[in-house]
């Protein structure tokens, strides 16, 4: 028997002809660009609406009996945070105070005016884990002080620290900013104290100005507290006006609505599938293509007395190369497509380890796949024939 | 002339015969690249048919807006007092106020609550091309009327006429439904201009829309120039083609779903163009040998490039049918879960066919090209 040569010979009939490599790789680089920008943009949706709840500093969340999703306020009386204040085991309970409808932000330099999503609380004691609150609790404090967040979308005029513009029909000074991104509801995001909120959007029912409703209550919990023990005396002991939810639960909650109940959901959902099953047919094509063209040259190893285990180990680690090879360029050319989009849009565009992981191994078990389908030709083939 | 012709759609067919297999992968491919075009200028065109959905529906020819208006559920309105400042104009036979907001709306009979698109339309003006619309809107003008689109999602709760539901401070009574689609939101409602200051409290003086009608044979351009003279620059006078324009042009280029589905469409382009010419450029490589035989043997060319194209024709529409069967099969899943407006239409099934075809021919020609160079011996040793 002749000795298996230690070369990569899968390697090499790819390399022998770079010209025919270069079309298979761009192929497979095609299908890998699909599937990874269509997953993208799929979750560029989810993670960009849920972004604000991973944002939030706490351990329970108070909110609402009909609350579906951040954006739309669904507040509930400011009372059940102070009924909450009281059991054993919460250290903290802090109100959050949203407003979307009557926060209209001018533009002051082409004076034009959009909505701005107004979250506000005590900035002595912040409900969400920006870097920057700690920074500019004091400067919060003073009247009309806002931070901006610096991921808005351009058309707010791209407030800095020391600008001042218009909000809800009254001066504004920017003192800060902080980074959080627009999503498909909210186009930039503005953070205020509540003594501030009081005054801007005060409650159009009340006589003298209150806050009488919250839209989140952010619960923290003593160290070593048990969070679903603690959960259970709270929907016990608070009014069914009220869910008292785990982060895992408002996130759940939100990705519900969004998979479930949006059309936009749905079809980043379907835009997703139809990408995986198109780049796995993709790879599949170049795969065979490739592998049949060289039908001759191992009927010639054939011939010469090689083992068939011998034959499907080349040609399976060809697949492999061709996978690896067209993964990385596709990577690359994503990367870029999802830094346009995140710099047009504001939106949380990224690969997770975990999706590239996924779609490499789709990749690479499709290449594997159709490269075992190939390799059946080279096995039945009767050499005299191939050659003909 | 005839023969060497009936002899190349046989050479042609024949071609595609033998390697059975190969042909069959190369429909394929093209076959993906065509449904994943069409998926992805479907999701595209109705994000620019749900710009439009309401403009589209509403009878003007000229619009008065805030001079920062943004789109339609986001009007920044604009003081009363232009729409009747517009009314003197000689050609201007009409002016009603369009008013338009978000309330967040329950229907008591299910748990859920969402927010809704609210126009607020004068009862008595006719400001609605949809005779369904137009005709229940007597019913409106009962205090706390609403209308219903019906193609609202289920969580609003379309419910019958005669429900009643709670839209901000008030509790409204369906009087009657309509058909539209609420496009990306999740429902839509008309109510009164009355019942639209109830729900939103202050009696403010603005108005969202200016809807103007001319008379007949009247100059829209020319009135929309006159009027934007005459009037303050805290309103714009836009025609109705212009007005359209704005609105898609906004979603296109500024909203997320836009710019997403957008770059949708510019993968799908790529990715046709790319597999097309990977798909073409083998079924000629792969022959090569059999098209240097032809040339060595004394045929022209052009007769081979011939051959080629007819093949490339053949896979184009090959690949087009399937393709076209598995885009309506998704576009019909697609509205029957969304209600987002949209659909084939006769204009792309033609320029997605021209865009397959162009590819196709392009592709093969350009892998003809080594033909043209290539000396026979070489390419049999290959």
């Amino acid at each position: 028997m002749i000795d298996p040569p230690r070369t990569p010979l899968g390697l090499k009939i790819l390399t022998h002809t770079p010209g025919r490599l270069a079309v298979s790789v761009g192929g497979v680089t095609l299908a890998v660009v699909l599937m990874l920008s269509q997953d993208g943009f799929r979750n560029a949706l989810f993670d960009s609406q849920t972004e604000l709840i991973r944002r939030l500093d706490g351990d329970l969340f108070i909110v609402g009996r009909l609350k579906y999703m951040m954006y739309v306020p669904e507040p509930f009386p400011a009372r059940r945070v102070h009924q909450a204040r009281s059991l054993p085991g919460v250290r903290a309970v802090r109100p959050l105070y949203v407003e979307n409808v009557r926060s209209v932000w001018r533009n002051p330099h082409d004076g034009h005016r959009r909505a701005v999503r107004v979250l506000a609380f005590d900035p002595r004691d912040p409900v969400f884990d920006f870097p920057e609150l700690a920074e500019h609790a004091d400067a919060l404090q003073a009247p009309d002080a806002v931070l901006f967040d610096r991921n808005s979308r351009d058309y707010f005029g791209r407030p800095e620290a020391g600008s001042r513009a218009e909000l809800a029909g009254r001066r504004v000074e920017v003192v800060g900013d902080f980074a959080l991104g627009a999503d498909f509801l909210a186009d930039g995001t503005v953070i205020m104290s509540d003594r501030n909120f009081l005054k801007f959007f005060p409650d159009r029912l009340a006589d003298s100005p209150r806050l009488d409703t919250a839209e989140v209550g952010v619960v923290r919990l003593e160290r070593g507290a048990d969070l679903l023990a603690i959960q259970r005396r709270l929907r016990d002991v608070l009014p069914d006006d009220v869910l008292v939810l785990t982060r895992q639960e408002l996130l759940d909650l939100e990705l519900d609505y969004w998979h479930n109940n949006t059309a936009i959901g749905y079809v980043f959902t379907l835009g997703m599938v139809v990408g995986f099953v198109i780049g796995t047919m993709i790879c599949y094509q170049v795969l065979h293509t490739n592998v049949s063209h060289y039908l001759p040259q191992f009927a010639t190893l054939k011939a010469m007395g090689f083992t068939r285990r011998y034959l499907v180990g080349v040609v399976l680690q060809q697949g492999v190369f061709l996978a690896l090879l067209g993964f990385v360029p596709a990577v690359v050319v994503c990367q870029v497509l999802f830094w346009a989009v995140a710099w047009a849009t504001g939106l949380l565009l990224e690969m997770t380890p975990l999706q590239l992981a996924f779609v490499l191994t789709l990749t690479v078990a499709m290449c594997l796949l159709s490269a075992s389908l190939a390799v059946r030709r080279v096995l039945t083939a009767d050499p005299a024939e191939v050659f003909r | 002339m005839r023969l060497t012709a009936a002899l190349g759609t046989r050479i042609t067919l024949r071609n595609l015969a033998h390697g059975k297999v190969r042909t069959a992968v190369a429909v394929g491919g093209v076959c993906l690249a065509v449904a994943l075009l069409f998926v992805q200028l479907g999701f595209f065109e109705s994000v620019l048919l749900t710009a439009t959905l309401v403009y589209d529906v509403l009878d003007f020819d000229l619009v008065l807006t805030a001079p920062d208006y943004v789109m339609l559920t986001q009007p920044n309105g604009f003081p009363e007092g232009r729409l009747h400042q517009a009314r003197a104009h000689q050609d201007v036979v009409a002016a009603s106020p369009l008013y338009v907001s978000w309330v967040r709306w329950r229907n008591p009979q299910n748990s859920f609550r969402r927010a809704v698109v609210v126009l607020g339309v004068n009862p008595h003006d006719g400001v609605s091309l949809v005779p369904e619309l137009q005709g229940q809107f007597p019913a409106l003008a009962r205090a706390d009327a609403v209308l219903v689109d019906r193609l609202s999602r289920p969580e609003v709760g379309v419910g019958e006429v005669g429900d009643v539901a709670e839209a901000g401070p008030l509790t409204l009574t369906t009087v009657g439904q309509f058909t539209l689609s609420p496009g990306f939101d999740a429902g839509m409602v008309v109510v009164s201009d009355q019942t639209f200051r109830r729900l939103f409290g202050s009696p403010t003086q603005e108005v969202s829309l200016g809807l103007l009608k001319l008379r007949a044979g009247a100059d829209a351009a020319r009135v929309a120039r006159e009027l934007q003279e005459s009037l303050p620059p805290d309103v714009r006078v836009l025609t109705r083609p212009e007005a359209a324009f704005r609105e898609r042009e906004y979603w296109v280029v500024n909203t997320s779903t836009g710019i997403i589905f957008g770059c949708g469409v510019i993968v799908a382009l790529l990715f046709g163009v790319v597999v097309t010419y990977q798909v073409l450029a083998l079924e000629v490589s792969g022959r090569l040998p059999e098209f240097a035989t032809l040339k060595a043997l004394g045929f022209s060319h052009r007769y081979v490039a011939a051959v080629v194209l007819q093949k490339a024709l053949f896979l184009a529409v090959a690949g087009y049918v399937p393709g076209f069967g598995i885009a309506l099969l998704v576009y019909h899943l697609s509205q029957s879960v969304t209600n987002l407006p949209g659909g084939m239409t006769l204009e792309r099934a033609a320029a997605v066919f021209v865009l397959n075809l162009a590819a196709c021919c392009l592709s093969s020609l350009a892998a003809l090209r080594i033909l043209r160079r290539a000396n026979p011996v070489d390419l049999f040793t290959a």
